[in-house]
């Protein structure tokens, strides 16, 4: 029983260790979707445990309770090692909070880039341009529970479709799209609440973020039937946004702190690589061990959200 | 489209279609234009014996207080915005500053 109370923790730490290397041996779009899976029970897996125990602590616990779920085939903690059970139920705390910036910081971003469509593009139009002289592209998905063809608008500025050629503007509008059409802004909001619950998946956070920009650069070489020309947007694109020459102020120079190894140079090195095997058994094998993982919570009231976790993870398999 | 923005000063038809290097009829880019022109999309001036197009620019200012608005609550909101590019460390920028000239000398 015990070692099952660790079972999330365990989880979280070995995809904080091995997300940077599936990060860069695994073809994008597949690792990605893996790996939100596997976060997503993680941390569905550790905050059930966390609430458990501060029911338990709590003394919410009654024996009749504990009776009626143990009839259902579930079962409460009865001990717990003391610093385990601290940590994870300040750790609760923590996660709300932080789950509550997200959520705010998310909606701010999502407003903000909605007034700037708002103000540069015309009607529908999928592409708005910015006038503005620093080079910034940005995918901005429709607002939820709108049906469009690709649900979403393409936001650059006149600055970066400046700085490019027409072929390599080519290959930036198809990257970007590339994200609408995969929906990428879900599996970062995925991987973003994760690790704000549980810090331990910050890497497979950053990791989540590198591989959908590889996924899209995929995506966008194989429209334009060039990878070289890819790679070539993306540095002079990187190189114009690096340059002193610009006018904007708002950036400062190491702001990618948290992505500088998953950063624009090792995408620009990817693609000028041959493209990696499409391999499907250690993107498998990650799903598999979250809806193990997922599956491990115990029974209690509370772990509904478990359970949809390992039914998602599930479904993903046979997807496969 | 892209074109017209890319470009510093307005553009013929003739001229937006060697931009986009595809082959294209030039009516077929005629029309675009004129069917741009007529959503409002891009302004037009007599050149020659027919027209050359640059794109409306609308709202600049206020688009710029946006941008900055935008962009300016650092790091933090790079876990949320998703972007083509992010800001580059110093290694970096001078490894790809060697690849593009290296594909210019070529």
């Amino acid at each position: 029983m015990i070692t099952s109370v660790h079972v999330p923790l365990l989880v979280s730490l070995l995809l904080a260790g091995i997300s940077p290397v599936l990060a860069a041996r695994l073809s994008p779009a597949r690792a990605a979707v893996a790996l939100v899976a596997a976060s997503a029970a993680a941390a569905a897996a550790s905050t059930a445990w966390a609430l458990m125990f501060l029911a338990v602590t709590l003394g919410l616990v009654t024996p009749l309770l504990s009776a009626r779920v143990a009839a259902h085939g579930g079962w409460f903690i009865d001990s717990i090692p003391a610093v385990l059970a601290a940590a994870l139920v300040s750790g609760l705390g923590a996660g709300t909070v932080r789950v509550v910036a997200v959520l705010r910081r998310r909606r701010r971003v999502t407003r903000e880039l909605h007034a700037l469509c708002e103000t540069c593009g015309v009607g529908r139009e999928e592409l708005v341009v910015a006038p503005i002289a620093h080079p910034h592209a940005f995918a901005v998905p429709a607002r939820f529970g709108r049906v469009e063809s690709t649900g979403g608008r393409i936001l650059v500025t006149v600055g970066m479709l400046r700085a490019l050629d027409a072929a390599e503007r080519r290959a930036l509008l198809a990257h970007e799209r590339a994200h609408l059409i995969c929906r990428h802004h879900r599996q970062r909001a995925i991987v973003e609440f994760a690790a704000a619950l549980n810090p331990l998946l910050i890497p497979a956070r950053s990791a989540v973020a590198y591989l959908v920009e590889r996924a899209a650069d995929e995506h966008a070489a194989t429209t334009i039937g060039d990878r070289r020309v890819a790679a070539y947007a993306l540095a002079t694109a990187a190189i114009a946004g690096a340059s002193p020459a610009g006018t904007h102020r708002g950036i400062p120079p190491d702001a990618a702190l948290g992505y500088s190894r998953f950063g624009v140079a090792r995408r620009v090195a990817a693609l000028h690589a041959a493209p990696l095997p499409e391999r499907r058994l250690p993107p498998m094998l990650l799903i598999a061990l979250a809806t193990v993982t997922a599956a491990e919570t115990p029974h209690t009231a509370h772990n509904l959200a478990a359970f949809s976790v390992a039914e998602f993870g599930q479904t993903l398999v046979a997807g496969f | 489209m892209a074109t017209l923005w890319a470009s510093d000063q307005p553009l013929t038809p003739t001229a937006v279609r060697d931009a986009l290097g595809a082959e294209l009829a030039y009516n077929t880019v005629q029309t675009i234009l004129v069917r741009l022109y007529d959503k409002g999309l891009v302004s037009r001036a007599p050149s020659g014996r027919g027209h050359a197009y640059s794109p409306t620019v609308r709202h600049a200012d206020r688009a710029a207080d946006q941008m900055h608005a935008l962009l300016e609550h650092g790091p933090d909101h790079d876990a949320v915005l998703q972007r083509f590019v992010t800001s580059l460390s110093h290694a970096d920028e001078t490894a790809l500053r060697r690849l593009l000239r290296r594909r210019r000398s070529r």
